[in-house]
């Protein structure tokens, strides 16, 4: 018996125009079985510069254009240009693709390096096209020829002389080896075409060509069908920082400020340019705490706001994050997290700021955290961080990280129709005479003027305050103003999305997790649970705070919990400890995802000591 | 629209020290105001923290009495988000050129029309007497006891070489060169920084309203401030130092830009988005 429950989750809130506080509602649409039977993973790889991430945005769009579900996942340096290994996975599926895919069926190595660097990946029975005629720095013509270990294929395509004698530039690279994959796997030709045109013109379409011409043979690899389908034709290929992008649009921010930072910086430019056709404005700060103030001004001022960031960032805002738990204002901020600590990896993806994120600043300062798994629910929980934020007059945080932000991957068209947005809680007429901006309710939210509204003129303060703003250092005055400010998060736990259930009913194992990981963790408990194993596992998307009782119910028939996350200390697991969960940490901390075998593993090894 | 009196825009009572200078900010700000005829509800003041930033609650308007440093980033944001409102951002000497002294180029250049009072004393004042960033140079203090080996900044050079629309001094002891200053600086359209003489009567026995009133005096009638290099050059070599205007350019502010292109429909938008990543 296996209970599944789909990724599919969309807000739907009432109004809270009256002190109703009925916020949020998830609605899950369409469940099916998400189960992984065929895929293929195609990895690219090369040197920065050699147009190895291009290559793999194009091919990824070719997949969905030719109907079948994908998944890009880009693994790079620091440096956009130079030395360094790069590499673009695409996976492709019948159904929607979980994670990136362990191992690779065929590899496209743009550069001799590549094949080294990659061989242990590839699986029996694939294939690798790579640069049989490379140059060398001189621009004489070498011959290589890797050693490819027993049942590993290879094909052999003159990428740099083709590119470089025949178009003059190792630029086009890239283009050649597409070709050749057309030619190789059976992938559309002119889908391909369509793709490279748009972006780089028609005279591109040589090397596309010459790379098509060079293969004559079409190898199986795999037996996955490349082939032209119909369907998915609707489907969007959107990338997390994008999907997040476009839920802030749809929540109806106002004013997004930032300061550019990996690999958070794409949702600054998306909006850069889509914000102001909607009435917003983008503004890039001096600093991350500039950005952060930026937006508590903003918010304070009646409009809904968000900053982006990374870890450095967020270390930077924690003081105006404070701020807005005391001043009680709503805003919005995202952590892209990537490796740290201090500068770290800045390309590579990491779960370690959920410290940061629950804990940073100083004093008891109360704030919401939100972790989104997958691109589509980066829409749907940027949506709902809006509306608790300004539902609760709070700061809202929202994890995701590299992985999550800047992979791509198949969505359906967001559902519109049934959005409702929160309105912040605004004073009446009665509520002017003698407004009181911290008045004492009974779930803590205080009716919040706003410029321009006669008679709700009032200091926001982060000095500890009484109901009307004033500055207090009274005892019993800071309990109850700590207190309400606290009370607020109670709101958010009853209403906010709930935890994500998935694998067996009758589960003795549990995992949990949260964010990037639960692809895999899908994948891994499904392959468990086909053999048996009585596995399931929980993602809360509420990190702060925690949705305790719903927690308490999964784990209470489990034999064990083994707590899943990109970290080192495993900050969750830690987390759930303090609030009485008794858990395993699995951790992985090497600035990339898990793999499915690696859970899986990690799942039969729990089974077999149970 | 009544006229307005000082006395509509007052907020909660102040609790400076008796004879601190920033009464007589507060006064000449209020006077200001009501000349300007300035509905309060239309009017933001965001400030840092210090002595002189508790001035976002005395004022009678939405205060946002901020944290350390971050009266401008905040005051940006209020002005981004409802351009219609007149913004004020109140900081210190420690909070506006110390600690958020890295907000100040950046809200010149932007031309981010705001009124900056930056309310000088030369000292922390909330701390106890600590020097601050125009402190003079050998000041002592508890944190200085063999005197501060540091050199002060000049507030209105900077702010003039960082490119502000508009830079003027004041000083409350002379109060109606301060109110007309202040009028002149909100009537501006674009940054207006404005370097307030606050004597603290409780620490600095150096800068007392004596001193200033010895050493300032009103800006020359003849005195043009439409010459930025010799507004610079007068800042920099002025033995009294000049109470006015120092530089007043005209030109466009930061949310001007941008506002020519035509508004959809968040749902439309979107779906205009889907056609792009098909």
């Amino acid at each position: 018996m296996i209970d599944f429950i789909p990724l599919n989750t969309a807000c739907f809130n009432k109004n809270l125009d009256e002190l109703d506080i009925q916020l949020l509602r998830t609605k899950f649409v369409n469940a099916k079985l998400l189960y992984m039977s065929n895929s293929l993973v195609i990895r690219i790889a090369g040197t920065a510069g050699e147009g190895v991430l291009s290559a793999g945005d194009m091919l990824n769009l070719a997949m969905k254009r030719a109907g079948h579900h994908t998944m890009l996942f880009q693994s790079y340096g620091a440096e956009v240009r130079g030395d360094g290994p790069s590499m673009a996975q695409v996976r492709v599926s019948d159904s929607p693709v979980l994670s990136h895919g362990d191992e690779v069926d065929i590899l496209i190595a743009l550069n001799q390096d590549a094949v080294s660097l990659n061989l242990s990946e590839i699986k029996k029975g694939g294939l690798v096209i790579y640069d049989g005629q490379p140059l060398d720095t001189f621009g004489s013509q070498k011959t290589f020829t890797p050693s490819l270990p027993e049942g590993i294929q290879g094909i052999s395509v003159p990428l740099a002389s083709i590119s470089y004698q025949k178009l003059n530039s190792l630029v086009s690279k890239n283009l050649v080896a597409l070709g050749a994959f057309s030619a190789v796997s059976g992938l559309p030709f002119e889908i391909i075409a369509d793709i490279v045109k748009a972006r780089f013109g028609e005279k591109s379409l040589s090397a596309l060509k010459m790379g098509l011409d060079n293969v004559t043979a079409k190898a199986s690899v795999t037996g996955f069908n490349l082939e032209m389908r119909s369907s998915l034709q609707e489907m969007l290929i959107l990338s997390g920082n994008q999907a997040l992008s476009m839920g802030a649009i749809a929540a109806g921010v106002k004013v997004f400020a930032g300061y550019p930072i990996t690999p958070a910086t794409d949702i600054m430019e998306f909006l850069a340019t889509e914000l102001p056709k909607v009435g917003g404005r983008v503004i890039q700060t001096e600093d991350e705490i500039s950005a952060v103030c930026t937006v508590l001004g903003s918010s304070f001022a009646g409009s809904k706001a968000m900053t982006a960031t990374s870890g450095p960032g967020l270390s930077l805002m924690v003081e105006g994050i404070g701020l807005a738990s005391m001043a009680e204002v709503p805003v919005v901020i995202v952590d892209v997290q990537r490796a740290g600590p201090s500068t770290g990896m800045p390309t590579k993806t990491e779960q370690s700021d959920l410290n940061i994120a629950i804990f940073g600043s100083h004093g008891d300062s109360p704030r919401i955290v939100l972790a989104p798994s997958t691109v589509e629910e980066c829409f749907y929980l940027t949506i709902e961080a809006f509306n608790i934020a300004e539902a609760c007059q709070t700061p809202v945080l929202i994890l995701s990280d590299q992985f999550l932000g800047q992979r791509r991957e198949t969505v359906s068209p967001f559902d519109l129709s049934g959005l409702k947005l929160a309105q912040r809680l605004k004073p009446d007429i009665e509520e002017l005479k003698g407004y009181k901006r911290y008045r004492l309710t009974d779930n803590g939210v205080s009716p919040l003027a706003v410029p321009g509204m006669e008679g709700g003129e009032h200091a926001a303060t982060g000095l500890e305050h009484r109901e009307d703003g004033s500055p207090s250092y009274d005892p019993d005055n800071h309990i109850a103003m700590t207190a309400k400010r606290w009370g607020k998060l109670e709101l958010a736990k009853l209403e906010s999305v709930k935890p994500v259930r998935f694998g067996a009913a009758d589960a003795l194992i549990g995992i949990i997790g949260w964010g990037s990981t639960e692809g895999a963790v899908r994948e891994a408990v499904s392959k468990a649970n086909e053999v048996g194993l009585k596995v399931a596992a929980l993602y809360p998307k509420l990190l702060n705070p925690l949705q305790t009782d719903i927690i308490e119910d999964f784990v209470r028939p489990l034999k064990k919990v083994v707590v899943v996350e990109n970290n080192y200390t495993g900050q969750f697991a830690a987390v759930l400890r303090s609030n009485g969960i008794t858990c395993e940490s699995f951790t992985l901390c090497e600035g990339r995802p898990f793999k499915v075998a690696e859970v899986l593993k990690r799942i039969e090894e729990s089974c077999y000591k149970t | 629209m009544d006229k307005k009196s000082p006395m509509d825009y007052r907020g909660a009572k102040p609790i400076w020290c008796q004879g601190c200078g920033d009464y007589g900010v507060l006064s000449c700000l209020m006077k200001a105001l009501s000349d300007l005829n300035i509905e309060s509800r239309d009017l933001a003041l965001a400030s840092g923290i210090g002595c002189s930033s508790r001035i976002a609650a005395f004022v009678k308007c939405y205060g946002f009495h901020s944290i350390h440093g971050r009266a401008l980033p905040i005051a940006m944001g209020i002005k981004l988000a409802n351009p219609q409102l007149t913004v004020i951002a109140a900081a210190g000497d420690g909070d506006g050129l110390a600690i958020g002294g890295g907000h100040l180029p950046h809200m010149a250049r932007r031309n981010m029309d705001i009124t900056y009072l930056l309310i000088d004393n030369s000292l922390y004042g909330m701390t106890k007497g600590q020097p601050s960033p125009t402190a003079q140079k050998g000041v002592v203090s508890k944190t200085t006891p063999k005197g501060s080996p540091e050199a002060p900044l000049n507030p209105v050079a900077m702010a003039l070489v960082y490119g502000a629309s508009f830079v003027g001094r004041g000083f409350p002891g002379k109060p109606d060169a301060l109110v007309d200053l202040i009028k002149e600086g909100i009537s501006h359209r674009g940054f207006s920084f404005l370097h307030i003489l606050s004597p603290c009567i409780t620490f600095n026995e150096r800068e007392t309203f004596r001193y200033y009133n010895e050493r300032t005096e009103l800006m020359s009638t003849d005195y043009l401030p439409d010459d930025r290099v010799k507004a610079i050059t007068l800042a920099m070599t002025e033995d009294k130092l000049h109470l006015g205007t120092f530089c007043k350019e005209e030109r466009p502010v930061y949310t001007d830009y941008g506002t020519d292109i035509e508004v959809m429909e968040r749902e439309t938008l979107i779906k205009k988005l889907y056609e792009r990543f098909k």
